[in-house]
């Protein structure tokens, strides 16, 4: 009995993305017909030859197919990074954009922008600054041991606001023809150019990501109980928690890599996971991967249609995340889990 | 030991006193050395973009350029090697550092709208140009009038407050002739065109998409680029439909672009018109279909650009590309010559009118400013 339950729940998890990213397709400015699309879907995935406007096949397939796929893995990857780090510190309250991966990462790009003028390293430093940051928030929450819950948002708070800050000076001493559109057109982030060799690159680290953090999930359960008590089960928790820090990191740094900085995702998905599948990360981190790139095409869709022009991402989900941070400040009081 | 220590404090108190009125007198200097300052009497009045009449000395030296536009006319109007203040982007012109030979010392007291006022007075400019967008903060104005530097606020809307700008700018640093003389050719360029496609009857005019440096960065109404795509008989897709309006600039939704299908396509910026040819998502439009996309010319600034002071030529050069038949006798080359040698007073070479009209090569590569 519980292991069909299983089943069922797993391919539910499975199927609801795909069913976002297939209703995606009918939605936006251009009117194609919808028997069209399905036509289209049909003949390019059977690799056969389309009878149809050029028009509609490039609206359907070049446009709104590889953006719903890269909106559903950016949602994904802010979604499972921000369950694993709430289980990785036994924390509510913590996500990559509390912790300051994105602002990490997001300087970490500019950066790469000023001294590189190819954007090949742009992964490399967004990266490699997203973990830093982790790693100084971290730090910052353990200085105090009274309220670790708090002061390690308050880390993260510190260390977010240090890096946006240097966000603002990258692009204060940035080239303004050439230095400053490219940062900020970077950390703006849309999907709406979205290609396939977009989902090519920035999908690698996305997918490694993902990939990771699945494979090692059940040991966030053992790492949530505490150190103590992983040890004595035999983990290498250092070694753990790192895996899991990196693939989280990782993650991040490619959704913001494709989508610029947004926020909350991370913090309030996987909360509604919990409340749909319970606590036990190996059910809860395929969850929030799965409600993570729902509720992103979702919050995509509707900024498509509310107005003519495109809501940008970030706007819609900080409007919908920060009033639940708030109601879960007041549930949690503040304290552990 | 009470005692001891506020004489301690009496002392620090005094040290830093004299370090203050050190570097007093360090930020007085230069502005002793302004004894030949002129004075107001003389003075001409102009009215700038927000309607301020302004009273500016008629000896004016030394000028700062807070908006690239304004950095272009002055060095058109000849005054180049006259400007000590400028935004970033005028050190990067290749012609701009020929036309101002000293604009690579030239002072960069402005980003992105705000002024740095101290940096500005060490550049002791008479007269300074800024941007509407500086203007309309009210802390930036306080700080400018503090200064007791005259200022103008540059900018515009369409072509005929271009125009006017343009003269204003020449009546302040005293080359209202030469303002004059652009403003002629302008106006004569504009009448040429417009005579001619007059006649065009709307459903044969050409529909055209004007990319902005970026691919989907277009035109919104009420802009230069609105008004002098109107003039040369195009019917421009974007003007009159809702954009997305992110930091000062609009985009067009790539299933917009789709749902226009414009039949050409014109861009400002080198490399764009390759990455509309090649890019699967502009595929299917027409322009892209029959290879109707256009790299526009880059001289002093990009062609047809909203803050381009080569309005005028990019009228002739769109109205030529769209309708060949029509201006089959217009000749761009002669233009381009006419335009930098007569109003710029500034002998561009053959090869290099050749560059401005391919597009390419007419900014100064990063870190190699004038």
């Amino acid at each position: 009995m519980y292991a069909v339950r299983k089943k069922t729940i797993y391919a539910i998890l499975l199927l609801s993305p795909l069913v976002f990213i297939f209703l995606s397709l009918f939605i936006g400015r251009y009117h194609v017909p919808l028997p069209a699309i399905v036509e289209i879907l049909w003949c390019k995935l059977t690799l056969g030859y389309c009878n149809l406007p050029d028009t509609y096949v490039s609206v359907v397939w070049d446009i709104r197919l590889p953006r719903a796929i890269l909106g559903a893995l950016v949602g994904g990857c802010l979604a499972i990074s921000g369950a694993s780090f709430q289980g990785l510190f036994r924390n509510p309250l913590v996500s990559s954009g509390i912790l300051g991966v994105s602002s990490g990462a997001g300087f970490g790009a500019a950066l790469a922008i000023l001294i590189f003028s190819t954007t090949s390293y742009i992964y490399v430093f967004a990266f490699f600054f997203g973990g830093l940051a982790v790693l100084m928030s971290y730090m910052i929450g353990r200085v105090y041991n009274t309220t670790p819950a708090i002061m390690l948002v308050l880390g993260g708070v510190i260390v977010s606001s240090v890096f946006s800050a240097l966000i603002s000076f990258a692009k204060y001493v940035a080239d303004p023809y050439d230095q400053l559109p490219a940062i900020v057109f970077w950390l703006m982030g849309s999907l709406a150019s979205a290609r396939f060799q977009d989902i090519a690159v920035a999908g690698i680290p996305m997918a490694v990501g993902i990939a990771g953090l699945l494979a090692i999930r059940w040991r966030i359960n053992v790492l949530s109980m505490g150190d103590k008590e992983a040890r004595s089960l035999g983990i290498n928790t250092a070694l753990s928690k790192g895996i899991v820090i990196s693939c989280a990191t990782l993650a991040t740094a490619g959704a913001v890599c494709v989508s610029g900085i947004i926020g909350w995702v991370g913090l309030v998905i996987p909360h509604i996971g919990r409340m749909l599948v319970g606590n036990d990360n190996r059910v809860l981190i395929p969850a929030s991967l799965s409600l993570g790139a729902c509720f992103m095409l979702l919050v995509d869709n509707l900024g498509r249609v509310i107005t003519g022009s495109e809501i940008p991402l970030g706007i819609l989900t900080a409007i919908v995340g920060g009033p639940f941070f708030v109601y879960l400040l007041k549930k949690t009081k503040g304290g552990g889990w | 030991m009470y005692t001891k220590k506020s004489t301690l404090a009496l002392i620090l108190t005094a040290c830093l006193l004299a370090l203050l009125l050190v570097a007093g007198c360090a930020q007085n200097n230069p502005a002793g050395n302004e004894a030949g300052r002129p004075e107001k009497q003389g003075a001409v009045t102009v009215t700038d973009f927000i309607g301020r009449q302004v009273a500016v000395p008629d000896n004016v030296e030394r000028i700062g350029c807070l908006y690239a536009f304004s950095g272009h006319v002055v060095a058109m109007l000849g005054r180049g090697g006259d400007i000590v203040a400028v935004v970033e982007g005028l050190k990067r012109d290749v012609i701009m550092g020929e036309l101002c030979p000293g604009i690579g010392e030239a002072l960069v007291p402005a980003s992105s709208g705000a002024v740095n006022v101290e940096e500005l007075l060490n550049a002791r400019p008479d007269l300074v140009f800024i941007r509407s967008e500086t203007a309309a903060n009210e802390g930036e104005k306080a700080k400018l009038e503090k200064t007791g530097i005259p200022y103008l606020v540059v900018d515009y809307r369409n072509m005929k407050e271009q125009m006017y700008i343009v003269e204003m700018i020449g009546q302040a640093v005293g080359e209202k002739e030469r303002a004059l003389k652009y403003n002629e050719y302008y106006q004569r360029c504009i009448d040429r065109v417009q005579e001619r496609v007059q006649n065009i009857p709307l459903d044969e005019r050409v529909r055209i998409y004007h990319s902005i440096n970026e691919a989907t960065r277009t035109d919104a109404r009420d802009t230069l680029p609105a008004d002098w795509t109107q003039v040369v008989g195009a019917i421009n897709v974007s003007v009159n439909e809702e954009l997305k309006f992110l930091e000062d600039k609009y985009f067009a939704g790539l299933e917009q672009i789709l749902l226009w299908d414009p039949e050409v396509i014109i861009v400002n910026e080198a490399g764009v018109a390759d990455y509309i040819m090649t890019n699967t998502q502009w595929s299917s439009l027409s322009a892209v279909k029959n290879n109707k996309v256009y790299q526009m010319p880059i001289g002093i600034s990009r062609w047809g650009h909203p803050g381009s002071l080569e309005t005028p030529l990019a009228i002739l050069w769109t109205a030529k590309t769209l309708y060949p038949d029509l201006f089959s006798d217009i000749d761009l080359v002669a233009e381009t010559k006419y335009f930098y040698r007569e109003i710029f007073n500034y002998p561009i070479s053959d090869q290099l009118v050749a560059q401005v009209l391919s597009g390419k090569g007419m900014r100064a590569p990063k870190g190699k400013a004038n």
